[in-house]
């Protein structure tokens, strides 16, 4: 699971065979590193079902584990307040959290990749910040595109934005021929001016409408909905395919641009496809939930200390860490004060941090 | 001001601040401040003071004098027109700017009657982050009225220290943390700060003759017969349900009407989050919305001044409409109300209280009448703009019901 194992294991796919005499240990050793990686894998998602279980179990008002089976079995003749329980509020709750989760760790796995920047994140790059504008421009100026129903206002402009800013970063690493750094420092040009830009639309606004921004950008799992719920397992259901199918690509970039290249990865091409599949699922995460930052940003770095650099398991184990920390965050949000909500942005980091913190502790010097 | 130098006497200051007052203020000092600076008679010029004991406890030296006034909130008009006769802005130096974003259907009214409260300076927006100090100190104002934070300067403001070195007396009073007890010592201490002690003492007697028959009547209900009730603040504001008061302003309004809160316990601080789930679980008897009017096309709870009582009716049927309400026993039985924001920051709270009691105890306040309350304070206080409008309602408009 160290860096030496990591290329190794990264670079199995790209380089022929090696003759040697070796090569059967080679391969017994790769194979066993592999068998070790996907235990990993099978672990974390083991945890996002307890996790999951943990979160649709608890809740305020204490149903017994009898109640909820019945319920989620035959709704129909359920009483209606356990039915808007486990239904409406239960079930898209935590699942939005899963998804959300699985949706920012895979979208800032590759954003670190393609950025070649560990901390690059939807978060640090600007597209949270752009997302909070669209929906700041919403909820202040009720502002939004034509033929948006008002309900859906508020993340269509977060996408909206988010995506702009996603597009802009990319054709500045493009038209300007930038470097990662540079592509980086952009970002956070980014960061800054939308984080202005809502805190002058915050002074224009209204009373409310600065405490329904305030709460907007802290992040809150109760806007789940199932057709939210749905348009996020879509757009990860079209993304994943795609982020595995250039997990070897994104690898051999992990070596260098150069390195890369030489392998035959068009560079420029495999950036502006992880640039598109980052911002469509950050951007949609946003939109849902508002920002919630630690995610993109640790669940990258958890997965490369569990599995190392190959992305055909580093990309899934970051997602997977992603929904795990957010789905545990679920559950803290909502008892560590019982009957109320701590908005899940403050809560994630709360929960994300010693688990970090753990791990790079564990493994420092090593790498 | 924060560059001024420190100086053992605030005469000089003063001077200084009036001189920059002269230039950079120019603009106002030419236009606007000849129509508002017409004040009613002030009493008779003596050298005597005052001191006065404000709500925080601080004791604050008062000239007799008092021909400016500046308001770290705008809603504090809402004190001072129950106390200025016919002219309630005409004292008014500057003040936050945050009246027209929280009220602006009541800053609308006032602006019909007083079109000059468009050019009484303002020394920040809505937030504590806004205000101006050295706006505010060139209003030049004999004293300054604050209240303890929010969306105005508040105790920690550095404004408190700049205007006390500029030698303006600044006193705090409070109609938000505290608002039942200290909605009539805070108009007595207005009174007495700005020379209006019969009016102000009048409407405290009457805020606590009314306050009074509320709380003799559900003193003696057992905690387990009162209802429990949910304020749901701004509604709709937002996605999701739930935001909620756990102690402090509205929540007071609940218990001195006869309520259990059920957020009491719960929130940990003055506002928070309730979970949905815990919502439906408690199921409490009787549901309120809080809301000022509509912003663009959100939903929200349109009360407050030239509201129809249709119209708040009719946005409190498309809240509680919101997926998952169908289930609350309030919804459901018809005890679900609505109530106009502000009242968290206005001395006219008592409607509030009266509202709340005759949703909590029908029958045992079937001879209060809120409106009849509403009636009487524009009689006797509100003598320039009365109060008009639905304030308070409930998911059916009244039979025959009107703006009033």
């Amino acid at each position: 699971m160290n860096a030496i194992a990591g290329l190794q294991g990264a670079t199995a796919p790209v380089v022929p065979p090696l003759h040697t005499t070796s090569q059967a240990s080679l391969q017994q050793a790769y194979r066993r590193l592999a068998g070790l990686r996907l235990l990993v894998l099978a672990a974390l998602a083991t945890g996002i079902v307890a996790a999951l279980l943990l979160d649709f179990t608890t809740g305020p008002s204490g149903l017994s584990l009898a109640q909820l089976g019945e319920t989620l079995l035959d709704a129909a003749h359920a009483p209606p307040a356990l039915r808007v329980i486990v239904w409406d509020i239960r079930m898209p709750y935590a699942l939005m959290a899963v998804a959300v989760g699985l949706a920012l760790g895979l979208a800032g796995a590759e954003m670190q990749t393609v950025l070649a920047n560990p901390l690059a994140s939807p978060f640090t790059l600007g597209l949270s910040s752009a997302a909070a504008f669209g929906a700041a421009l919403a909820i202040v100026l009720d502002w939004s595109l034509p033929g948006i129903p008002a309900a859906w206002a508020v993340p269509a402009n977060a996408f909206l934005f988010a995506m702009a800013s996603a597009l802009l970063l990319d054709l500045v690493a493009r038209w300007g021929g930038m470097s990662a750094t540079g592509v980086v420092l952009f970002g956070i040009a980014l960061v800054f001016s939308f984080n202005a830009l809502v805190s002058l639309l915050q002074f224009v606004a209204t009373a409310e409408a600065l405490q329904g921004l305030v709460f907007w950008t802290m992040g809150s799992l109760s806007r789940a909905t199932w057709p939210k719920l749905a348009v996020l397992a879509v757009a990860l259901a079209v993304v994943v395919p795609f982020s595995l199918a250039n997990a070897w690509r994104l690898t051999a970039l992990r070596l260098g641009e150069d390195r890369a290249a030489s392998f035959g990865v068009d560079v420029r091409r495999l950036r502006l496809g992880a640039l598109l599949r980052i911002s469509l699922l950050a951007a949609l995460s946003v939109a849902f939930v508002g920002s919630i930052g630690f995610i993109g940003l640790v669940a990258p770095h958890i997965a490369r200390r569990l599995v190392g650099d190959d992305h055909r398991f580093y990309l899934p184990a970051a997602a997977l860490t992603g929904a795990l920390v957010l789905s545990l965050a679920s559950v803290a949000s909502k008892t560590l004060i019982g009957g109320v909500v701590i908005p899940v942005g403050i809560v994630t980091s709360l929960v994300g941090i010693p688990f970090f913190l753990a791990i790079v502790l564990r493994t420092r010097g090593r790498a | 001001m924060t560059s001024l130098p420190v100086s053992a006497s605030p005469q000089p200051l003063l001077r200084r601040a009036l001189l920059r007052a002269c230039t950079a203020g120019a603009l106002c000092a030419a236009f606007c401040l000849p129509t508002l600076a017409a004040p009613s008679p002030s009493p008779a010029p003596s050298r005597t003071v005052v001191d006065i004991v404000d709500i925080v406890g601080r004791t604050v030296t008062v000239p007799d004098k008092i021909e400016r006034i500046l308001l770290g909130e705008g809603r504090f008009l809402y004190a001072l027109a129950l106390i200025e006769g016919d002219q309630p802005l005409a004292r008014i130096a500057g003040w936050q700017g945050e009246l027209p974003f929280a009220d602006p259907n009541g800053y609308a009214d006032y602006r019909q009657r007083f079109p000059a409260i468009d050019r009484i300076p303002v020394i920040g927006r809505t937030s504590e982050d806004s205000v101006n100090s050295e706006q505010s100190v060139s209003t030049r104002p004999d004293i300054a009225i604050f209240g303890l934070g929010g969306h105005g300067p508040g105790r920690q403001n550095a404004l408190v220290k700049e205007l006390e070195k500029a030698g303006v007396p600044v006193v705090f009073i409070d109609f938000r943390a505290q608002p039942v007890q200290h909605t009539p010592a805070s108009m007595r201490i207005l009174g007495r700060a700005i020379h209006r002690e019969a009016a102000a003492e009048a409407y405290a007697r009457f805020y606590e003759e009314h306050l009074q028959r509320v709380r003799s009547r559900v003193q003696a209900i057992p905690t387990g017969q009162r209802p429990r009730v949910f304020a749901e603040l701004l509604a709709g504001v937002w996605d999701g349900c739930c935001h909620t008061v756990g102690q402090g302003n509205m929540a007071e309004f609940i218990e001195a009407a006869g309520g259990v809160n059920v957020a009491a316990g719960k929130v940990p601080g003055a506002i928070g989050d309730l979970h949905f789930e815990a919502l439906i679980a408690e199921d409490p008897g009787v549901y309120i919305a809080t809301g000022s009017r509509p912003q663009g096309n959100r939903l929200m709870l349109k009360a407050g001044a030239g509201v129809a009582p249709a119209e708040l009716s009719a946005s409190l049927q498309a809240l509680t409409a919101r997926p998952g309400f169908e289930v609350l026993s309030a919804v459901r039985q018809g005890r679900a109300h609505g109530l106009w924001h502000n009242f968290y920051d206005a001395p006219t709270n008592i409607l509030a209280i009266e509202a709340m009691a005759r949703w909590f105890y029908p029958d045992r306040f079937a001879d209060v009448d809120p409106q009849a309350t509403q009636d009487e304070i524009n009689r006797r206080f509100l003598k320039a703009l009365p109060l008009h409008g639905a304030y308070w309602g409930d998911l059916q408009p009244a039979a025959g019901a009107a703006v009033r």
